[in-house]
């Protein structure tokens, strides 16, 4: 007995001296309450399950998904031909570029959007113009900063290689040299929607804590850093950071002004979520369109249902915050650097500058402390994870 | 015992006669071949009339039978009973909503139901506009619903009546 109770004092004494040490070097890993359990627990599990796109009658085919990783970094989808999607998506970068305005056959306005994750969304770009993936990934080989090319020049210069048109009949049914310039861009849009939908995010740090306070399982969660635990707490308690980034993908899928400049020059606004509603609307590729694979409808219930706002003006999209540390720069304009900047802007947001009615009252300068920035950023880092491609 | 039972129950068949004379009803025993059985009051298809008649011509009053899983929402002035597609909101998910009228001050009928829903903490509404269709007197069914954001929304349907508003409010807490 008398054993046992000198085992426990010094057990005792070693914990508190290791406390001792932690408190001089750092605070303490933060507790949680039942709410904060319970929101935290919300943003799991990860991975989803993977589902098809019942707009894109091609989604999940391994026979597409080859076809579309073939085309992802094809450049006779570009008018030059010198141009793929790969110029801005690199598979090395995070299917991003590194960049804080992409540049095709000229500088766009906006970041390129890692590409990850993608059948989790509902909208797709960074103003929502697309309501599918495929519908956006045609964007770009239309448009005529980027790749610049036609629907008949895709038509004419895939249907001279006889491969690709083989698969496309396998895949389509029909015949690639006769079939409209419109549907063959769309049925390249889906080849590449296949492929891109299989780039996912592995599992991270965060979601090896999240499932571990879910077990009740403290060994697995005291592996979890303590700033990433205090930086947590900030980002579902104080910071409001989840009013937009919830759920597994860390985002609601929906747009916002965060008092960001909307600038694209400095005499042209890029009108954000209300001009990206406005492209989607008049879009006949959208999914109210005859393009629409989905005999239900159901997959266009949010583009029934969209209208543009006033307070759309200068929104953009809630990015997901999955991989985030390793896809700067950041922002629509790609206007902030690091983490530490956007935090930064987040803890001393310019009221004045949010161009909704609705912003004044959600976005609000956090004043964060130094140590506080130094926590949510160091929870931010433990969202990344290499890409894990299912095909 | 059996006498004292016959005898409640006379009471109680006579107690009934007088509550169904209350309305323009009859009232009359269910039994058949001496067996003991409930009694009932009794519509006769005159009284049936009168009293369809008589809810037709009130102001502002509507039928409101409505399937299980509707929940009730009142006002002194008014009363709705709703109900969600999915039965169980959650964050950022599309629903849609089945709505009938069960009473309104106003004169006429519910011509219409307007549903929205704001943030108060936040000073938004939806991103989406509902759309409404109508399935019956005072019915309706919206759908394109979506509370797109954690906390509390408050949803207001406003009983439209010729030019008269009634305005009732229910409140939802969704987490994230």
């Amino acid at each position: 007995m008398r054993a046992l109770a000198a085992t426990a004092a010094l057990v005792a004494l070693a914990i508190a001296g290791v406390v001792a040490l932690a408190g001089r070097s750092e605070p303490p890993a933060a507790a949680f309450s039942a709410t904060e359990r319970g929101a935290i627990l919300a943003h799991g599990p990860w991975p989803p399950p993977p589902a098809p796109d019942p707009s894109n009658r091609v989604s999940g085919n391994p026979h597409a998904i080859a076809l579309g990783k073939q085309l992802f970094s094809d450049r006779r989808l570009s008018s030059d031909g010198r141009r793929s999607c790969v110029t801005c998506h690199d598979p090395a970068r995070f299917f991003a570029d590194g960049r804080d305005r992409s540049v095709g056959r000229s500088r766009v306005d906006r970041n390129a959007i890692a590409l990850a994750n993608l059948r989790l969304n509902r909208w797709f770009g960074w103003a929502g113009a697309a309501d599918s993936l495929w519908g956006q990934s045609l964007r770009p080989i239309l448009d005529a900063r980027e790749l610049g090319a036609t629907a008949g020049l895709v038509r004419e210069r895939l249907a001279a290689d006889p491969a690709i048109a083989a698969t496309y009949t396998d895949l389509f049914g029909s015949a690639l040299g006769t079939d409209a310039p419109d549907v063959v861009l769309v049925n390249v849009a889906k080849a590449l929607a296949a492929y891109q939908e299989t780039i996912t995010t592995g599992r991270t740090p965060f979601d090896d804590f999240r499932d571990a306070l879910e077990r009740g399982d403290r060994e697995a969660m005291v592996r979890y850093p303590a700033a990433a635990q205090r930086g947590l707490k900030i980002f579902i308690g104080k910071g409001q950071c989840t009013a937009c980034h919830f759920g597994p993908n860390f985002t609601n899928g929906e747009f916002d002004d965060v008092g960001v400049p909307y600038f694209a020059e400095s005499a042209r606004v890029d009108r954000g979520r209300h001009g990206g509603i406005a492209e989607l609307l008049a879009s006949p590729f959208n999914l109210l369109g005859r393009h629409n694979d989905d005999p239900t409808g159901a997959t266009a219930e949010a583009t029934r249902h969209v209208e543009p706002q006033h307070r759309n003006w200068g929104e953009f999209r809630v990015p997901s915050l999955r991989n985030v540390a390793v896809t700067a720069p950041y922002m629509h304009g790609g206007s902030m650097a690091t983490l530490e900047a956007v935090v930064r802007h987040y803890s001393e947001v310019d009221v004045e500058r949010l161009h909704g009615d609705d912003g004044a009252r959600l976005v609000r300068p956090l004043r964060l402390s130094p140590q506080e920035t130094a926590d949510l950023v160091a929870f931010l880092e433990t969202l990344s994870a290499p890409l894990s491609h299912t095909h | 015992m059996q006498r004292r039972h016959k005898h409640t129950a006379q009471a109680a068949f006579s107690a009934g006669k007088r509550l169904c004379r209350l309305a323009p009803l009859r009232y009359v025993s269910l039994a058949r071949n001496g067996a003991r059985a409930p009694a009932v009051c009794r519509i006769s298809a005159t009284a049936l009339i009168l009293m369809l008649s008589l809810a037709l011509a009130t102001p502002g009053v509507s039928a409101c039978t409505v399937a299980d899983g509707f929940a009730r929402l009142s006002s002194p002035e008014a009363e709705i009973a709703y109900r969600w597609e999915p039965g169980v909101l959650k964050v950022g998910q599309f629903f849609a909503a089945e709505v009938v009228a069960c009473r309104a001050p106003g004169p006429g009928a519910v011509s219409d139901i307007v549903l929205d829903a704001q943030m108060p903490a936040h000073g938004h509404g939806m991103n989406y506009r509902p759309t409404v269709t109508s399935t019956g007197p005072g019915r309706f069914r919206f759908a394109g619903l979506m509370l797109h954001m954690p906390g509390t929304w408050r949803l207001t349907f406003d009983l439209v009546q010729s030019d008269r508003r009634t305005r009732l409010i229910q409140e939802v807490t969704l987490g994230p």
